[in-house]
């Protein structure tokens, strides 16, 4: 069986618990989603390729 | 971190490997996937990714993650052989007639019922098309719920709109606070399975079957995560006969291209635990 939906572009974003993802948003988000069922605070983390000026400083 | 940028470069290869349908180097590469989880987790503090998971992630209580262990076994023998499984294609409520009620208007009747403070935020849910599974998000801003489900089997759909009511329910009682993403999946299950009764135990039924592959994919995962010597290729076909049947021979490396299993490893944890302690 071939991949069916293989990622478009060879750039891979990988999270803090070691996730792929397509986009940096993803990537992020998916972070953020950890951190707010887990009821701690945000962290930047992973390898999401975000520009540091851009992660949120809280978690809406 | 560099564990990161390793995890990078194997998934950059192992894309490669599903590309030319190379099972030997996929195998080779999600073993090493699962090693370096394993040390990302490490890293962290936890003993391996199993361990980040049950106490970061999801946060299954000590006793629930215990009674969980001791009764999966048992929740296996007790489903499989009362659901009509077909090997490689463990579907069942599309196995099912379709259904005769309106989606989502009786759905939305059938929870009022059980549970009338759905009605207090009937206004505040939309209902859109997913293309990536069933989840609901909540707006704090707009005061709104979405929920998303996919374009599938009937029955399908329904009991996915009531697993999601079932969480935006629990959401409300919680006061839009989650405690924990088990408490969420645990609350939303009891809630659910109550509910499916009320359709019928043929549908309730069905229902639990939907829900062995995530048991399957958990407890495979549980085995190779801690015994990383595990061949994956037997363990995971082992599991699969465990839950629902014997594997056909072709269907056996399926495993190397679920999402479920190398993107969102564990992703159906609480999902699982919650299901067999509900149930057994």
């Amino acid at each position: 069986m071939i991949n069916p939906d293989p990622p478009k572009d060879e750039v891979i974003y990988i999270d803090l618990q070691g996730r792929p993802h397509d986009t940096p948003q993803e990537c992020i988000e998916a972070n953020l989603g950890v951190e707010e069922a887990g009821g701690g605070q945000y962290q930047a983390g992973g390898n999401c390729g975000q520009d540091p000026s851009n992660i949120p400083d809280n978690k809406g | 971190m560099e564990i990161l940028e390793k995890i990078k470069e194997i998934f950059r290869k192992y894309f490669d490997a599903q590309k030319r349908g190379d099972i030997k180097e996929l195998v080779a590469l999600y073993r090493e996937l699962i090693l370096s989880r394993n040390s990302l987790a490490v890293d962290q503090g936890y003993k391996d990714y199993l361990d980040m998971q049950i106490k970061k992630i999801n946060r299954i209580p000590e006793p629930h993650w215990q009674k969980y262990l001791a009764n999966k076994d048992a929740f296996a023998t007790k489903f499989s052989p009362h659901l009509d499984s077909s090997s490689n294609s463990p579907h069942f409520l599309s196995k099912l007639p379709e259904l005769k009620i309106e989606y989502p208007e009786n759905v939305f009747d059938l929870v009022t019922k059980k549970y009338p403070e759905i009605n207090e935020v009937r206004n505040k849910i939309s209902i859109e098309n997913s293309d990536k599974g069933a989840y609901f998000r909540y707006s704090d801003e707009a005061d709104h719920y979405s929920i998303y489900i996919p374009q599938t089997n009937f029955n399908q759909k329904v009991s996915m709109l009531i697993h999601e009511l079932a969480h935006v329910i629990s959401w409300e009682k919680q006061h839009h606070r989650v405690e924990s993403i088990y408490s969420a999946e645990f609350e939303a299950h009891q809630i659910e399975f109550a509910l499916t009764k009320d359709i019928s135990n043929e549908f309730s039924q069905a229902v639990f079957g939907e829900y062995l592959m995530g048991q399957v994919r958990s407890d495979f995962q549980i085995a190779i995560f801690t015994n990383t010597t595990l061949d994956p290729i037997v363990t995971y076909t082992e599991n699969f006969a465990k839950y629902i049947g014997e594997l056909k021979k072709e269907n056996q490396t399926d495993f190397l291209f679920d999402k479920k299993i190398t993107h969102d490893p564990l992703v159906d944890l609480s999902s699982a635990v919650s299901i067999v302690n509900l149930l057994t």
